[in-house]
């Protein structure tokens, strides 16, 4: 009674934990327990339990807890303190910087030797050389850039970012913070989860471009096409929907490998050997998921929007 | 951590009226890091090799990895090169159709599967579970001092940590390749002909043999030996170098040794299909 009627006058109140959600922790700690009685038993050395968490039961575990933390991130975001926007600003550039040679490097050296290279050649022996342009287009932006950038994406960013939230773990930063009464999800994991969002859409349509600008350049010695039809090849078979599919999906990947990171990492026990564990279980996931969401979505994209996939040029 | 006390070298030493300066990190540049990182790794590759002939003395324990490996790779290993066909024969059906071709949709499967996506998705798959393993489990044996009571017992670490690590991924060479390509091959059937309803089941797997190359099957087992190779002795070497920071090196150890794992993969890919097809296309097209 006296605690809940002084509770506005405390200085700095506002600042509490989010996680006092109240019955909301009773719940979550029962179906944590109902999901622990899945839990097999673990192997000897860390090689063997670093695959081995990875089974039915870390896949439910992780999901559960994801779904936990994407509540906590969606109501720090929506909340009026925006103290993250700068740091997100900072952030997103600093994943933006870490990441570009990786992908632009595996990415170029990749399309140029199978979309124009081998398949280019194939296709233009086949009497169909002006498609080759049109190809690598849509194979960028419907299915090749979707998982070269998020798959380098979540082994170079998301990885990076699991390893850092991991080791503020095991040096207690975070239990320290939570002493002083900081919201660790405002000020840490909002504005990591922000900038691989932002980083990963930037990346993925400047993937697409710089691949196709080199395509274009490269198939003039290859295969011997002039520029100016590869260009108003590729324009012709441009459309909105395929760039706003896109530009959803890789919303979606963004905030998937994003949340991985973070829940992974804020969950790291164990010591050194814990980091690790959670880095590799951080990207093992992440490139699971990053597929699966890519097939399912892509399948119901054609699916419900014929527009996209009428013949053109 | 030991050079954050050397003062800058600008600053005087005699001068008592200037303030102290800054402890500040001295950093490398970063292109000398990344060569003296590199000139690293060759050396390290290059020995890691010489230990193979000395780490058979231990095959029993290779073995043992092998089977923890193929254990808890194969059925994922299965079900991502099932996405990756369905992704395949998804974008290859409606770019097929726009050209009137949509009854070959069988032959993109059959071209693409030995000589790009099925080392690929293996690549992938490789890099990050079991590899992400090794370097977890090396570098925590580094830093709780096992490799040095190696050392002090004559017992060589090059064999016994990092040549039964490279010959029990080699061992699961061949089941990879199989794999590797029944998934995606399983996976296209499933997105062609069960879900878009594209093709009947035999013309598809009719195209799909017809222009499905013998010597495919070899060339894709060679490109995954080498991507298993290129995968293992670079998780090994972040594993067994060492960090400044204590126990939450581990977690930087893993994550940089699976971005440079994850770009190279693709070079090495990339290369071997070119060294293989470049000059002439192995397809029985316009022969």
């Amino acid at each position: 009674m006296y605690c809940s009627a002084s509770e506005e006058e405390v200085p700095g109140w506002h600042v509490r934990p989010v996680e006092n959600f109240g019955d909301w922790k009773t719940m979550t700690a029962a179906i944590r327990l109902w999901i622990d009685s899945f839990r097999g038993t673990g192997g000897e050395t860390t090689l063997d339990r670093t695959i081995a968490r990875t089974t039915l039961y870390g896949l439910m575990e992780t999901l559960f807890d994801t779904v936990t933390l994407a509540g906590k991130i969606f109501r720090s975001i929506v909340t009026p303190p925006y103290s993250w926007i700068p740091e997100a600003i900072v952030e997103s550039s600093k994943v933006f910087r870490l990441a570009t040679f990786s992908v632009m490097f595996g990415s170029l050296v990749y399309v140029l030797a199978f979309g124009s290279v081998l398949f280019g050649q194939i296709i233009n022996e086949l009497g169909a050389g002006d498609r080759v342009g049109p190809g690598v287009y849509l194979g960028l932006l419907r299915e090749l850039g979707t998982w070269l950038t998020y798959m380098i994406l979540a082994g170079v960013a998301g990885s990076a970012l699991a390893a850092e939230l991991g080791a503020r773990v095991i040096r207690e930063e975070i239990a320290a913070m939570d002493v002083l009464g900081v919201d660790k999800i405002r000020t840490l994991i909002v504005p990591r989860f922000v900038a691989i969002i932002v980083a990963g859409l930037m990346l993925s349509f400047l993937v697409v471009l710089v691949n196709i600008a080199a395509v274009v350049f490269v198939n003039q010695f290859t295969l011997g096409l002039v520029p100016g039809t590869q260009r108003e090849s590729i324009f012709l078979a441009m459309n909105p929907y395929d760039l706003g599919a896109a530009f959803v999906k890789h919303t979606f990947l963004g905030a998937f490998v994003g949340l991985i990171a973070c829940q992974k990492g804020l969950s790291a026990s164990g010591g050194g050997e814990g980091v690790g564990r959670a880095v590799a279980q951080t990207v093992l996931i992440s490139f699971f998921g990053i597929w699966f969401i890519n097939s399912i979505f892509n399948i119901g994209f054609f699916s419900f929007f014929p527009q996209a996939i009428e013949v053109r040029g | 951590m030991e050079s954050a006390s050397i003062p800058a070298p600008g600053a005087a030493p005699g001068n008592k009226y200037v303030s102290p300066p800054k402890p500040e990190v001295v950093k490398k540049p970063k292109l000398r890091g990344t060569l003296e990182e590199a000139g690293d790794l060759a050396i390290f590759a290059v020995d890691a090799l010489k230990s193979l002939p000395g780490s058979l003395r231990y095959f029993s324990e290779a073995i043992r990895l092998n089977a923890i490996i193929t254990r808890r790779t194969t059925i994922l290993l299965f079900l991502m090169c099932c996405f990756l066909g369905v992704s395949v024969s998804n974008f290859g059906f409606y770019f097929l159709r726009s050209i009137g071709a949509a009854d070959f949709v069988g032959i993109l499967p059959g071209l693409v599967t030995p000589r790009q996506t099925g080392p690929q998705m293996f690549a992938y798959v490789f890099a990050g579970s079991v590899c992400c393993g090794i370097t977890a489990d090396l570098a925590s044996a580094r830093i709780q001092d096992e490799v040095a009571a190696l050392e002090a017992q004559g017992v060589e670490p090059m064999e016994i940590l990092v040549g039964t690590r490279i010959i029990a991924t080699l061992m699961f060479v061949p089941i990879a390749t199989a794999i590797c390509m029944l998934g995606n091959i399983a996976g296209s059937y499933f997105n062609v002909v069960l879900i878009v309803k594209g093709n009947s089941s035999g013309q598809f797997l009719g195209t799909l043999f017809s222009i499905f190359p013998l010597s495919g099957i070899i060339w894709c087992g060679l490109t995954v030996f080498l991507v298993t190779l290129q995968c293992a002795i670079v998780a090994a070497f972040y594993g067994m170098r060492r960090y400044e920071g204590g126990p939450a090196a581990v977690g930087t150890a893993v994550s940089r040794s699976l971005a440079v794992n994850i770009v190279l993969l693709h070079f090495v890919i990339s290369l071997t299909a070119l060294a293989i097809y470049g000059g002439s296309l192995g397809v029985p097209i316009g022969d």
